[in-house]
């Protein structure tokens, strides 16, 4: 169904595809990295993502499945008289049914949540919720003028099961990309590098509901999982599967741990760090290494009820091994931080630094590895000519000296130099769409208000 | 902020961002007060109800916050605002409770009733509307027991049991979100986002060591809902006076929609017009004919009276 939708949009712009793969692979990949929407529908359907019937781009809105005609025209339509009760769904008119849209507001094109590079294989890999994909770029793609580029590989599909998909990390050894479900999947998901296409998981583990960030340890062969309301990181065996339990919980009230996003297992210095946004729902949360509360009424003695509370955004480092209800061990917070809805986060092990994409303020901000308390970055990504909007995800390319900045308000990958500070433009950008096009800036809607007054309509995400 | 008019790829005409506005993630409820000219919205993740002006922008505060240990919020998820008696109805799937408060409530504010207790069959509420004009609040919620729309009179206070409640096999309502009421007929609108309910969570209440006793090992055919019609949601439409297992009086469904299922629905009224989102869009339809009293006529209670 999304699918259709997304192509009847598609379909109206009517781009032309390009050829694929390219005549001469030798070609740098600046050259070669042209693709049309149209083209990469043309993949998606090559390869089984995309149901839409004839494959002339034509939406062909079915009326077969309409219900029945409502009964007694204009006014109050009744059950017929003499009808069984209750009624059933082959029996009740009913009015309404397929019924098409007078207006649709959609983004066709991915939109970018994470991203993660892979120096050792050359290869970029980002998720998108909007189009519920990953899609694979060379490292050394970049868009020509304002065209965008063609991914290498594009995950897509009902056999992938994947929904939100919010965070993306890689594991360049084993050649695996790694994807976690936010809100609606609650699925990590392994597929291989070559995966393209409607291709089912190399591996399923079922996380917890909100999780968001993931970060795998080479060194420990482990992973690390952030979920939002049960402020909480859990640690699994980096090849866990199916129910596998998680090795350990890092949770409570000590942990500082307030709505937790983006996270960094670092086996290197025996760290992790977690972003947080800093809300604290209305119940303290259970120390980790005890099993979590149901849900239950207020007065069902189901844990400490201390009523929600706003705290300032943090970054919180904690043992590699920490378990349960553990202080941090440092804290960056505080209003020379400029830390605002901190979102993914890259420990840079070569540098001693730690990178931000900073979603609130649109800036990307750098701190010193073991920085603690009020600190002020040492250096911000921030202004009109970097052309981050919104950004979600970071990485660091330590090898190639580069910063990887996702933007989830414009549908732009942009790599800076490590070290560029202020507002520079990016040294290249990866588009998936053509530069200018609009994002609708939600996901996963689940509310909608109408503002009769400014004759709009109002959506939170 | 979305232009009424607005279709095709086109992005907000404002937006309200930043943490200065004490948002969050993941919010699933939002109303606006035409009267007061206000938005409303719960934010789950820190147990807030946050108010802001109806022309708020940027990383603009909120004018009022309702955050505290005596407001009963831990997870408030969905809203509603009753503009003809000043009162905000918020519902919290963690506290199971529907709570009202005063519209100009701030701070440690405590509600002043709250709809809570197993004779009422809310667990995880996610959707809730009142209509002023025939005194009721509705709620949707979600369980393994009673899963569909609870009716209560709006000035209902405890445990107290429904009045009506629209759920069970035939209605086919498993995982369905905002509810909306026509103030014109009592219509009741609600977005389903598929007809099976979600998956549930593996270590929810479990150990660290196992997951929990109930649950159960998802099979192959459950790794996604997308494509199957019989499994895609809806948007149905009840009379104000429906009760029982029933399906709606009025749907949008089917492969046309352009939506998988909706997470959340609006009304417009004035001109007609049903606004859905789901999936990662907004669909109007223009169904003028779902704003006319659907009235029953037959079933285990009285008939009732069209308004």
């Amino acid at each position: 169904m999304l699918s259709r939708s997304m192509f009847a949009v598609v379909a109206v712009l009517g781009a032309t595809a390009v050829a694929w793969p390219p005549a001469n692979p030798s070609l740098p990949m600046a050259d070669l990295g042209r693709m049309s929407e149209m083209s990469l529908l043309d993949i998606e359907r090559e390869n089984g993502c995309v149901d839409d019937g004839g494959g002339d781009g034509v939406l062909r809105v079915e009326r077969a499945g309409t219900l029945a005609a409502p009964a007694g025209g204009a006014g109050a339509a009744a059950d017929p008289a003499g009808a069984a009760w209750p009624p059933t769904w082959a029996s009740t008119p009913m009015r309404g049914g397929d019924v098409p849209p007078a207006r649709v507001v959609s983004d066709p094109y991915p939109i970018l949540h994470s991203v993660a590079v892979d120096t050792k294989n050359e290869r970029v890999f980002v998720s998108d919720p909007n189009r519920h994909a990953i899609w694979s770029y060379d490292r050394r793609a970049a868009s020509r003028a304002t065209e965008a580029v063609r991914p290498l590989t594009g995950i897509r599909g009902p056999a992938t099961g994947m929904m939100f998909v919010a965070a993306v990390t890689v594991d360049p050894e084993r050649q695996e990309v790694y994807s976690v479900d936010n809100d609606i999947g609650d699925r990590l998901m392994v597929f291989p590098y070559e995966a393209t296409g409607n291709v089912r998981p190399k591996r399923v583990l079922q996380v917890p509901h909100q999780a968001w960030g993931i970060s795998i340890s080479r060194e420990r062969d482990e992973l690390a999982v952030t979920v939002e309301g049960a402020r909480e990181v859990v640690i699994y065996r980096r090849e866990a599967k199916g129910n596998d339990p998680p090795v350990r919980v890092v949770r409570g009230p000590k942990t500082g741990l307030g709505d937790p996003h983006g996270v960094f297992l670092d086996g290197v210095n025996r760290e992790l760090v977690v972003a947080n946004h800093g809300n604290q729902g209305g119940r303290q949360p259970v120390p980790g290494d005890q099993p979590r509360r149901r849900g239950g009424p207020l007065d069902a003695g189901r844990g400490t009820f201390t009523g929600g509370r706003f705290e300032e955004p943090s970054l919180t480092v904690y043992p590699a091994d920490a378990r349960g209800d553990v202080a941090p061990l440092r804290r960056i917070q505080g209003k020379r931080t400029g830390l605002n809805w901190p979102m993914a986060i890259a420990v840079d092990r070569k540098n001693d630094e730690v990178a931000v994409a900073n979603n609130g303020d649109g800036s990307i901000r750098v701190y010193r590895r073991t920085d603690t308390g009020d600190v002020a970055p040492v250096r911000t990504l921030k202004g009109p000519r970097t052309g981050i909007v919104g950004p979600m995800g970071v990485d660091i390319d330590a090898v190639n000296d580069e910063l990887w900045v996702s933007n989830y308000g414009d549908h732009t990958a942009l790599v800076f130099a490590r070290t560029a500070a202020g507002d520079v433009a990016p040294k290249r950008i990866l588009r998936n769409a053509p530069a200018g096009s609009p994002t609708v800036g939600f996901g996963n809607p689940g509310a909608v208000a109408y503002d009769s007054k400014r004759d709009e309509i109002l959506v939170p995400n | 902020m979305f232009a009424r008019l607005a279709n095709g790829n086109v992005g907000p005409e404002r937006v309200i961002e930043g943490q200065a506005t004490r948002l969050s993630r993941t919010m699933h409820g939002i109303a606006y007060d035409d009267r007061n000219d206000e938005i409303i919205l719960p934010v789950a993740l820190s147990g807030a109800i946050l108010v802001f002006r109806g022309d708020a922008q940027g990383e603009a505060a909120p004018i009022r916050v309702i955050q505290g240990s005596r407001t009963g919020l831990i997870r408030p998820h969905t809203i509603a605002v009753d503009t003809v008696n000043g009162e905000i109805i918020a519902a919290d799937p963690s506290s199971r409770a529907v709570l009202v408060f005063k519209r100009d409530a701030t701070g440690d504010a405590a509600p002043i009733r709250v709809i809570s207790g197993p004779k009422t069959l809310l667990l995880d509420i996610v959707g809730v509307a009142v209509d002023p004009i025939r005194n009721v609040i509705v709620a949707s919620s979600r369980s393994r027991g009673p899963t569909g729309i609870m009716v209560f009179d709006r000035l209902a206070d405890g445990d107290v049991a429904p009045r009506a409640y629209i759920g069970g096999p035939n209605s086919r309502l498993a995982h369905f979100r905002q509810l909306a009421i026509d103030p014109g007929t009592g219509n009741i609108f609600l977005a389903q986002q598929r007809t099976r309910p979600k998956r549930m969570d593996a270590y929810v209440a479990g150990s660290v060591g196992r997951p929990r006793q109930e649950y159960r090992e998802p099979d192959s055919s459950e790794d996604s809902d997308f494509g199957r019609l019989t499994q895609t949601g809806f948007v149905a439409v009840y009379g104000p006076d429906d009760t029982g297992d029933i399906p709606p009086r009025a749907i949008i469904k089917g492969p046309g929609i352009r939506h998988a299922g909706a997470g959340g629905v609006a009304l417009n009224p004035r001109t007609g017009e049903i606004i859905a989102v789901g999936g990662n869009g907004i669909s109007t339809y223009l169904l003028p004919e779902f704003f006319q009293l659907l009235k029953r006529s037959r079933g285990p209670e009285t008939e009732t009276t069209p308004q």
